[in-house]
């Protein structure tokens, strides 16, 4: 993956699942996970670092995220990619460690956060913005619900930096201690439309689930859209 | 009272969370200088004993997540706990800061009273634990993005880690992009919890990022939140305090002056009859 042409398909989020990263063996994929599971809600086991150093030879390159300026100075060996958690958007320290790095810096717009606001956090990155693939991953909708708003979209593509679209975030349960959560919300039917979307706004890159395998529909819709740049 | 797990709301020697009176937990938003947390403490402190309220002295060393990278951040970790612990000394009061990295939470809580996760990091695991093993009390903000639920569940996993001084903190939900609304259902269902519970009266009326590149407010609105929340039920109230707003360094358009922070003070206290 590039931070201007070649589009790809991210593998992976805060754990790493070994049938889905074997789905996408044969196609361009990212491998991305953490060493430490900071803010998984999901029964914490953070990848053991010697697996995370054996999936490396059958998935690259790497994605690291990272939460502090610590992980991205001291596993530098461990990752070619850095991935920042919406979370940690506005989070000077980390900002500035991850443009010190020479490495691509995945930035993902918090759920709480403006779209136009995200270029402040560009901003942070001062020189380091040529290497800045922005990412979607949805705007908080009340509790636990996110949306995906195509405005946000035409907003960050303005800011001139590649763009991801994290599918994982937009469909997965947020918040998994509300009860009152709507059958329909984190609906996988919904993948299809997001696929489509990230099509129709050009957007380089997937982030997938890591909980379930994205539909053959949905992965065959983005191969076939982008093979002519695979 | 005691609060979940049987917590008895010791804070401090002299201060014990729950009892009447209700507790003030304010001060300037950035530590701009020692002279301005000294004026601001020093006139709260003396407002709070007439009126009757406990009172816990906050303030931040680094505003590291800014809207923007050109603005000021604070002192320090280092200058800005030294400080505080001049303040802590001075008027033999509890003082509260924010921390951003586990090694802040571990460094933070050799000094201050009460260690504050910030809402954006509110269910970040590493750091959540390293404060529940500093020993100190700690007051986790409701995220903007987060349910009620989802902050309680924090606090279950701090507890689960040996610590259950724990204050939970309302300070608005996301409504739309620029937008906070503070649904007072949350205070309901954080003090059914039974843990500690803490309405932010200032950063409830921020509108995040409106003030192009850095977040307006709704000074105005500050007085009838708290008074909404004194109402419904908490057991202490956190403003921010600038001797001058207007010129504060961050959140200038919502920190309240010294007249305003007495009128609130007031104000609740016809509410609560201490």
């Amino acid at each position: 993956m590039s931070t201007t042409t070649s589009p790809a398909l991210l593998v992976g989020s805060c754990f790493v699942d070994a049938s889905q990263a074997q789905l996408h063996k044969k196609i361009p994929a990212t491998l991305r996970a953490p060493l430490h599971g900071s803010n998984s809600w999901r029964v914490g086991i953070p990848l053991p670092e010697q697996l995370f150093m054996e999936r490396r030879g059958w998935v690259q390159p790497v994605c690291l995220t990272v939460t502090t300026p610590e992980q991205i100075k001291n596993d530098s060996a461990s990752y070619d990619r850095l991935f920042i958690p919406g979370e940690f958007c506005r989070q000077g320290d980390v900002l500035s460690a991850a443009a010190q790095s020479g490495k691509t810096i995945l930035l993902e717009r918090g759920a709480f956060l403006a779209p136009s606001d995200i270029v402040r956090a560009v901003e942070k990155m001062g020189e380091a913005r040529q290497r800045v693939v922005l990412v979607e991953a949805g705007s908080s909708f009340g509790y636990s619900d996110r949306v995906l708003d195509p405005r946000a979209l035409e907003v960050m593509m303005r800011i001139g930096c590649p763009m991801a679209l994290n599918l994982n975030a937009l469909t997965s349960a947020i918040g998994a201690a509300y009860e009152h959560r709507p059958k329909w919300l984190s609906d996988s039917d919904f993948d299809i439309a997001f696929v489509r979307t990230a099509l129709a706004f050009n957007i380089e890159h997937l982030i997938l689930p890591t909980q379930r395998e994205l539909s053959e529909e949905a992965v065959d819709l983005w191969l076939s859209a982008r093979k002519e740049n695979l | 009272m005691t609060f979940k797990h049987g917590w008895t709301g010791d804070i401090h020697p002299k201060l014990t969370l729950g009892q009447k009176p209700l507790t003030v937990i304010a001060g300037p938003c950035m530590f701009e200088s020692r002279e301005l947390g000294f004026e601001v403490a020093t006139r709260l402190k003396t407002l709070c004993e007439e009126l009757g309220f406990n009172y816990i002295f906050k303030s931040s060393y680094d505003k590291a997540n800014r809207t923007s990278g050109n603005t000021a951040r604070g002192p320090g970790l280092e200058k800005g706990l030294g400080w505080l612990a001049d303040i802590q000394n001075s008027f033999q009061i509890p003082v509260l800061t924010d921390v951003h990295t586990p090694e802040q939470a571990r460094e933070a809580a050799s000094v201050v009273d009460i260690v504050q996760v910030p809402a954006f990091l509110c269910d970040q695991k590493n750091l959540l634990k390293a404060c529940a093993l500093s020993g100190k009390t700690i007051q986790i903000k409701k995220g903007q993005h987060a349910s009620p639920e989802q902050l309680i569940a924090c606090a279950d996993y701090i507890a689960a880690e040996g610590n259950t001084k724990i204050l939970l903190c309302e300070r608005g939900s996301s409504f739309g992009y620029n937008n906070l609304v503070v649904d007072y259902r949350n205070l309901v269902l954080m003090r059914r919890s039974g843990y500690a519970t803490v309405f932010d009266g200032t950063h409830a009326a921020q509108l995040p990022g409106a003030g192009a590149g850095q977040s307006s407010g709704l000074r105005d609105m500050v007085p009838s939140l708290c008074a909404a929340a004194v109402a419904v039920g908490i057991d202490a109230l956190f403003m921010e305090v600038h001797t001058n707003p207007a010129k504060a360094l961050s959140d200038a358009s919502t920190q309240v002056d010294f007249t305003t922070a007495e009128s609130i003070l007031r104000r609740i206290k016809s509410i609560t009859g201490n």
